[in-house]
């Protein structure tokens, strides 16, 4: 019965990262939770213990299945038309802003929908999945310098993408103005 | 990787953002599916144990019993050179249970030394498995032990 307890903790701490991964993947939020569902009852089977060492074997469980699930549901997209509930499911809210958030939230939603799914994997990842650079190329079978530098093109996209807000969020600071780059989707898929 | 200050208050800021939380059905339905899981083993564990202790110790042992009693009054036929090799069954477990003890008296040795002799009845349960099919085999039949214990007398 303990068990039992144990797996709702785990799931508690992870499943808003996952659903959040997994969203970026999948196109709508019930097939992100169909994802997660598949991949953490997996994952606890195997893990019974919950051990936080096995949480980036959870994420690839993740990928595994959203991308197994995206490519037999471009098969049915291209058969019938998307359903309202469908795309609705694309508009639910990524996040759960703070007061005084709800902008950037917002804001940060619709970037990464913008940025190349690549580099919206590897961010999304790193930030809110808190998982190193190791661990996230060796589930994506990329280099490590390979992603690390997806990661800091997303970031400057995203940081064009929230200058609009720089003032009141990040300060009027001089480097906050447009970085050095090129345009970051540009360089790296 | 990451030393530029403004990456950093980036880095802070985004993740300030909370994920949103799950919905109650997703954990209800996790919930189902993981109950699910520990139904199954529940089961699986009581079916286990029935079928070893019920069927193999009845039925089991009664039909290997009986196939024993009739293959003494059989001859022999000549093994296969294959048997050799690879055991026809294998021994899993031998449970001897005691049933009683039986006070025999006190009896003298040839020496005139007395001796207590004693009588221990048991009922011992052997099981076999065959490899190569994973069939079993339980034969359970009684037991008779003599002791000759050494006594002294003040």
């Amino acid at each position: 019965m303990e068990a039992a307890f144990d797996w709702k903790r785990t799931f508690e701490q992870v499943a808003p990262q996952l659903v959040l991964y997994a969203r970026q993947i999948v196109p709508t939020l019930p097939d992100a939770e169909d994802v997660v569902q598949l991949a953490f009852v997996r994952w606890w089977r195997r893990f019974p213990e919950g051990d936080s060492a096995h949480i980036p074997l959870l994420y690839a469980a993740v990928r595994t299945i959203a991308l197994d699930q995206r490519r037999s549901d471009q098969r049915r997209v291209n058969r019938e038309a998307k359903s309202d509930i469908a795309v609705a499911g694309e508009h639910a809210p990524a996040f759960d802003p703070l007061p005084g958030q709800a902008e950037l939230s917002g804001i940060v939603q619709q970037a990464l929908r913008e940025l190349p799914e690549a580099q919206r994997e590897v961010v999304t990842l790193k930030l809110w999945g808190g998982l190193t650079f190791n661990a996230i190329a060796a589930m994506t079978g990329d280099s490590i310098n390979t992603v690390a530098g997806r990661y800091r093109y997303a970031l400057q996209a995203l940081h064009l993408k929230l200058a609009p807000l720089k003032t009141e969020l990040l300060g009027d600071s001089p480097a906050l103005h447009p970085l050095p780059f090129s345009t970051p989707t540009e360089a790296l898929p | 990787m990451n030393h530029d200050p403004n990456d950093s208050q980036l880095e802070h800021l985004l993740r300030s953002l909370a994920p949103a939380g799950v919905s109650a059905a997703l954990t209800q339905r996790v919930d189902a599916e993981l109950q699910l899981d520990l139904d199954w083993l529940g089961t699986s564990h009581r079916q286990r144990r029935t079928m070893r202790w019920l069927t193999a110790a009845s039925w089991a042992a009664l039909g290997a019993a009986a196939a024993v009693a009739v293959m003494t009054f059989l001859p022999a036929p000549p093994a296969p050179a294959t048997m050799a090799a690879a055991p026809a069954v294998v021994p899993v477990s031998t449970i001897r249970e005691w049933e009683d003890i039986q006070n025999d008296g006190i009896h003298y040795s040839a020496e005139r030394l007395p001796e207590r002799h004693v009588t221990l009845i048991a009922r011992e349960r052997q099981t076999w498995i065959d490899p190569h099919d994973g069939a079993e085999m339980t034969v359970e039949y009684p037991r008779e032990q003599k002791l000759v214990l050494p006594v002294s007398f003040q």
